[in-house]
């Protein structure tokens, strides 16, 4: 079982009250079954609390230790290439070892020291895409490592002209950077709508998700990765919607438009040139309403059929179009089989397991119709150009 | 020993109760911790309503 996003201190004081109710209550076992029954479990959670206290410790004083190895000049550059076990290899295997590696996530700062510093590359990339696990890591802490490793990977290879790879090592670094594509692949595709959509969940603005969505999506491995990805996270994001229908429906634009705005961008990617300059892209997110993201997107594009683009296109664009066409389709299929599970799971499918209700009837048509048509308009918002009425 | 027991339900358990909560940590461990002290309340409160039971009990008749 693992914890996240503990507070030292406040752990601390929890592990202080749980020994104070432990040893009020060992005196008092002999009363009664019961007392005897909480004080077994009293004792198992302050085993717990201390084991998660050394454990939030240990990662904490490794960062500390890793940071100040990775931000000393470029000793930890070289020493990949002149040492067969480096001191990223002894860190993180520390680390590892002492189930620490979720407060180590949290703290290390020097990431790109670890990515390139530790030999094994399949450890390091163990570690990573443990600690942005959608099935086991909050969206909000998730987001906070992401962006963390994303910034400095950028930086780093904007330029790096500082360091100074010993002759007959080139091909290992080059190497290394496709590998920590494959990484870039497996830790985004999973969180490609936080980059779009839901970019407020990582308390990103939407210039700022979507400006690295396009910067990751030039990487081939990445933009196969968040292509296949897409399903999985639309289905995950439509999982455990709000109660209240006005904010559910909002939720599913919001989904709906992120796909869509994501496959364009996949498929602009494809191409090999995004369809719209950047620059061009920031005036048209800055007119978008923080915080409605799809309802800003709605009101701000023209919802130009698809078909029509086609006709308009060249048979390169036409190709990806096709499967933008085909990606829709699934995608709508995953939203409404979400809707429909979170409405069973929730008990809003009516008074018969065997009869859906009419609104949820209703809700599923306006799902598929949602993510056909807001699809296109997360499209059009990303290849509108010159094009859109803003 | 039940006065002992009412003084810890009223003192000792909430003061460790409010630190299990998201402010401290969160995950799986967390909720498992969060749900165990719940189930802790409950066993002592029903401990202690069964020994208050059984001292009425002999109030009323010695025997």
């Amino acid at each position: 079982m693992t914890w996240l996003g503990a507070d030292v201190d406040r752990l601390h004081s929890f592990g202080l009250a749980l020994s104070r109710l432990h040893s009020e209550l060992v005196p008092l076992s002999s009363i009664d079954p019961r007392v005897a029954r909480a004080l077994r479990l009293v004792e198992t959670d302050l085993d717990r609390v201390r084991r998660t206290w050394h454990q939030l410790s240990f990662g904490r004083m490794a960062a500390v230790e890793f940071d100040a190895w990775g931000a000393e000049g470029a000793a930890w550059w070289t020493e990949r290439f002149v040492a067969s076990s480096t001191t990223a290899d002894s860190i993180l295997r520390r680390v590892i070892d002492n189930s620490a590696e979720q407060s180590f996530a949290d703290r290390i700062r020097a990431d790109v020291a670890l990515l390139h510093g530790v030999s094994d590359f399949a450890v390091v990339a163990d570690f990573w895409t443990r600690a942005t696990d959608p099935d086991t890591v909050p969206v909000d802490v998730a987001g906070a490592r992401i962006r963390r490793l994303l910034d400095a990977i950028v930086v780093h290879r904007a330029d790096h002209s500082f360091l100074v790879t010993p002759a007959g090592h080139q091909g290992d670094v080059e190497q290394r950077d496709r590998d920590i594509d494959q990484l870039l692949a497996l830790v985004i595709a999973p969180w490609s709508l936080q980059f779009t959509a839901l970019a407020r969940e990582w308390n990103w603005t939407p210039q700022e998700g979507l400006h690295r969505l396009h910067e990751m999506l030039t990487i081939p491995a990445v933009a196969s990765a968040v292509a296949a990805g897409l399903p999985a996270a639309v289905d995950r994001a439509l999982t455990d919607l709000p109660a209240d229908e006005f904010a559910r429906q909002r939720r599913i634009d919001d989904v709906a438009a992120g796909s869509g705005a994501t496959v364009d961008a996949v498929g602009a990617a494809v191409l090999g040139r995004s369809t719209t300059p950047l620059d061009r892209l920031d005036d048209l997110v800055g007119l978008v309403p923080w915080g409605s993201w799809a309802l800003g997107v709605a009101a701000g594009t023209a919802a130009s059929a698809l078909v029509q683009r086609l006709d308009h296109r060249a048979s390169d664009e036409r190709r990806v179009a096709g499967q933008a066409v085909a990606r829709r389709g699934t995608l709508a299929t995953v939203a409404m089989t979400a809707v429909a599970n979170d409405a069973v799971k929730h008990g809003r499918i009516g008074t018969s397991a065997r009869q859906v209700n009419d609104d949820l009837a209703h809700e599923l048509e306006r799902t598929r119709v949602t993510f056909d048509s807001a699809a296109d308009r997360g499209g059009s918002f990303v290849q509108s150009g010159g094009t859109s009425p803003l | 020993m039940l006065a002992r027991l009412a003084a810890l339900i009223a003192h000792e358990l909430p003061a460790a109760r409010r630190w299990s909560g998201p402010d401290t940590w969160r995950g799986p461990l967390a909720d498992q911790v969060d749900d165990d002290l719940r189930v802790v309340a409950h066993l002592l409160s029903d401990a202690v309503d069964e020994l208050r039971r059984l001292e009425l009990a002999l109030d009323i008749d010695p025997r």
